[in-house]
């Protein structure tokens, strides 16, 4: 065998990377929060580590009538929904459903008055002088009252959390902590310090909603500092909801390839041109 | 195109070929965070962010505690009047203030009411300050009107009541002063969770030094009105040593407008200060660069010049330390770190101090603020004894010198010229190293160079050999294709030459043309064998005696050729396969 074959081979190996490549970029989006983010902003990891068997996508509210004892996960969300559906999320909760919203600036606080509940989400950039990172806006905050996602003595790492008001306060930052409105996070003349209520819950019926007001711990980003918070959510049987929320976000060819990957006869048949490929290049002895 | 520049023109085109969908795929897949380091409104990248050490409450809370609880032992010092402890107090406070600018700054806290309790904590420290400095001098005015000989003066009484009645004044603004920053400070602190017990006692002490001060208020003595031009001029105490202060005061007559008041030591203006309109006046006055001895001190204001009072200055003795270490500076010279500091009860500021090196004047250096000094001395390698020596000069205090330091300077371990120089060299050896690759790559393209090739094998390398000398000769004698294939005689010597031009391949299927074609030629086939498959070949010849010969060759050949094998096992095994046909063939035999 002479040097072009080798070359040829090293050719075909670079090609079938840059092909893997291009499908993996064009499968991927920029969207913030998406689930098909694999940037710093994008939510890939936590959907990465959920157990699938596990996993329902809850894409319109009236699925939710179907599930019992169980947690629906609504991260970030941009659409408001009318009261008929917010009724739905409420039906859902009373039955002894549990319901955790992370928002910080989209439409929580409309979704939150829809389903009837008395917390609100107030906006304004939560600042503490107790933070993981050299920015105050990455916050921490820490275990005041027992609940099911974060032990006592481990803090959750916030990154530009809003803060919360009403329901019975889980986790709140240090006296350290103020909120402005300012971008770059420092204190001003007017900010107080005080302890704010990041996460709270509030009884409805037989269930619980959980209120989180910074849905950045999902993100890729946050992955190390906040593993703990995102296990513990991942542990019950989980709904996540794709109606509202950010996750599902895709756009372009990303959305052709996805909807091809979910779908099972899409794969045969893409299964059985490749091998209608291999068999003819096997034939024509061109492998 | 020969094969290795095709290979290299292929890769080079598929290297740019994934360099490019590289740069394409690089969004969003290939995110860097130099590429999105703000984020946005929903967060900011951790990536972007140092997290090596951050600062937190916990670093915050101790500091701001201590400054909470300075202020009562620094009142407390002024009760006992004790300035100099308050002093040293003020300078860690003043330390405290400096970390927790720094501290709030990298909190992101320096502003709000964070900000307000800084600049609190600040404006009392300073308060404090001026208390004590109040404190002293109506002490000092209270003990120049309690003294036995001024009893019956009455102008100096009257003097004495009405600065101590301004000096209560003032006393009492600063005490306000504090009780308004006191509260800011503790609404703050009470909020955060700080412990205010001492703050608060702190205040209460506060408020009884100025009670106690309020009642200590003298009447003021009836005197004859004077309308001529006069000033009178006290001062407390009249002896004073070095960065002593002693406190002057006294009126200015006829009162009615603010005068300036010069004081004077020896016919020296050696500080200014200003009356009030009813003619009062008061400053103090720290010894620094006046000699040992007695000296007159007076005040003037305008033409008047007041009755002169002596002032004693008796001279202190001071102290020089000095530590020597040997280092190497800019990686080649060698000398001595001198540090030592200069003491007269208090640190000597401003004072020159000399090195001696082995009892040769080595220079001058000045002192600090806080009386201490530093400085490299340059000196080749060997051992040293050196000495600090303090002249006085106009300062109230004693000559003296440290003990003899030893050291020994040691040289470095590369004795490596001096920055710059090295800096020249390698620039000149860089310049040199590319221009030598260059030269090399150059004569190596044009074929000047011919770098030695690895040997195969000791008889390949002694074929090969013969046949390079062949061609050379052949180039030597005619330069054509003929003249080549006349000096290829034998079936190896064709064999190694088409392996040098044409690579493996190619060599065998000559090799094998030349074997078969001799096997026909034999056999009586002449050119039919051409039509014939190798294999075909080795079942006519069957019959003969070289025909397993053949067969393994047919079969080695078969790999190289139609098996596309480049190893080395395969070639060396046709080689070999090769060399018994060649002995069985020779050009000899047929």
């Amino acid at each position: 065998m002479t040097g072009i074959r080798t070359c040829t081979w090293i050719a075909g190996a670079l090609l079938l990377v840059s092909f893997l490549v291009l499908i993996l970029h064009l499968s991927a989006t920029g969207e913030e929060f998406s689930r098909y983010n694999l940037g710093w902003n994008g939510t890939s990891d936590f959907f990465a580590d959920l157990d699938h068997h596990t996993v329902t996508y809850i894409t319109v509210p009236a699925d939710l009538s179907k599930h019992t004892n169980t947690t629906l996960l609504i991260i970030a969300p941009t659409r408001t929904i009318t009261a008929m559906e917010g009724s739905r999320y409420r039906d859902f909760v009373a039955r002894g459903n549990t319901l955790l919203l992370a928002d910080d600036f989209g439409t929580g606080p409309s979704f939150l008055e829809a389903m009837g509940s008395t917390i609100r989400i107030h906006p304004g950039n939560l600042s503490s002088v107790d933070r993981a990172y050299s920015d105050s806006s990455l916050a921490t905050a820490v275990f005041v009252k027992e609940n099911p996602f974060l032990p006592a003595g481990s803090p959750l790492v916030l990154d530009h959390a809003t803060t919360l008001e009403g329901g019975t306060p889980l986790l709140t930052t240090s006296v350290f902590s103020w909120v402005n409105e300012t971008p770059n996070g420092n204190l001003t003349g007017g900010d107080v310090l005080r302890k704010y209520t990041v996460m709270t819950e509030e009884k409805i019926g037989n269930g619980t909603v959980y209120v989180l007001s910074d849905p950045s711990v999902f993100i890729n980003g946050m992955t190390g500092p906040d593993r703990q918070f995102r296990k513990n959510i991942t542990k019950t049987p989980l709904l996540i909801d794709t109606y509202t929320s950010r996750v599902a976000r895709i756009g372009g060819i990303a959305e052709l390839i996805h909807s091809v990957r979910s779908n099972l006869e899409y794969k045969f048949l893409i299964a059985a041109l490749l091998m209608a490929c291999i068999l003819a290049a096997w034939h024509r002895r061109i492998i | 195109m020969r094969p290795h520049l095709h290979n290299l023109f292929a890769m080079l085109l598929i290297g740019l070929t994934v360099g490019g969908l590289l740069v394409f795929a690089t969004d969003p897949l290939l995110y860097t965070v130099k590429k999105d380091p703000g984020g946005s409104a929903f967060h900011t990248n951790p990536d972007s962010l140092d997290d090596d050490y951050v600062s937190s409450a916990a670093d915050l809370v101790p500091l701001m505690q201590e400054m909470i609880d300075g202020g009562e032992p620094i009142v407390r010092d002024i009760q006992f009047r004790d300035s100099t402890a308050v002093q040293n107090r003020l300078a860690m406070s003043e330390e405290r203030l400096t970390s927790l600018e720094g501290l709030l700054l990298d909190l992101d806290l320096n502003g709000g009411e964070i900000g307000s309790f800084l600049a609190a904590m600040e404006e009392q420290d300073s308060t404090l300050s001026e208390l004590m400095d109040r404190i002293t001098a109506f002490d000092t005015v209270q003990r120049v009107g309690a003294q036995e000989e001024n009893r019956n003066n009455l102008q100096l009484q009257a003097s004495v009541a009405r600065q101590s009645a301004l000096l209560q004044r003032g006393i009492r603004v600063l005490a306000e002063r504090y009780v308004h920053d006191h509260e800011t400070v503790l609404g703050i602190s009470t909020r955060l969770d700080f412990d205010t017990r001492k703050y608060r006692e702190a205040l209460s002490r506060v408020k009884s030094l100025t009670a106690e001060i309020e009642g200590k208020e003298l009447p003021v003595p009836e005197t004859t009105s004077v309308q001529e031009d006069g000033i009178t001029f006290y001062i407390y105490p009249e002896t004073a040593a070095y960065r002593n202060t002693i406190q002057v005061f006294g009126v200015v007559y006829p009162p009615g407008t603010e005068q300036v008041v010069s004081l004077l030591l020896d016919e020296t203006i050696v500080a200014t200060t200003q009356s009030d309109r009813q003619g009062n006046y008061r400053t103090a006055y720290t010894i620094g660069s006046v000699p040992a001895g007695t000296h007159r001190l007076t005040a003037r204001s305008g033409d008047v010049t007041s009755v002169g009072r002596e002032l004693v200055i008796p001279e202190t003795g001071s102290s020089i330390a000095l530590t020597a270490a040997p280092v190497i500076v800019n990686r080649w010279e060698t000398g001595a770190l001198c540090n030592g500091s200069l003491m007269a009860n208090y640190p000597v500021r401003n004072a020159p101090v000399r090195i001696f090196t082995d009892g040769i004047d080595s220079g001058e250096i000045t002192t600090t603020e806080d009386g201490t000094f530093s400085v490299f001395l340059p000196l080749p390698p060997r051992s040293y004894s050196l000495r600090a020596v303090f002249s006085p000069g106009d300062l109230p205090l004693s000559a003296s010198m440290s003990d003899d330091v030893p050291v020994t300077v040691w040289a470095p371990l590369f004795n490596l010229p001096d920055p710059s120089t090295m800096d020249r060299i390698l620039q000149v050896m860089a310049v040199l190293l590319v221009g030598a690759v260059l030269v090399i790559l150059a004569a190596d393209a044009g074929g000047v160079l011919r770098l030695p090739k690895r040997k195969e094998n000791t008889e390949a390398a002694r074929i090969q050999e013969r046949i390079e000398e062949m061609l050379r000769t052949a180039d030597r004698k005619t330069g054509s294709d003929a003249a080549f294939q006349a000096a290829i005689s034998n079936l190896l010597d064709q064999y190694w030459a088409a392996l040098t031009k044409d690579g493996l391949s190619e060599a065998a299927r000559q090799a094998y043309l030349t074997l078969a074609g001799r096997i026909a030629q034999s056999l009586g086939l002449h050119l039919g064998y051409r039509t014939l498959t190798p294999r075909e070949m080795t079942e006519y010849c069957s019959g003969e005696h070289y025909a397993s010969f053949f067969t393994r060759f047919v079969s080695n050949y078969e790999k190289i050729r139609y098996g596309s094998s480049n190893s080395e096992k395969d070639r060396i095994g046709f080689e070999r396969a090769l060399q018994n046909a060649y002995q069985e063939f020779g050009s000899d035999r047929y």
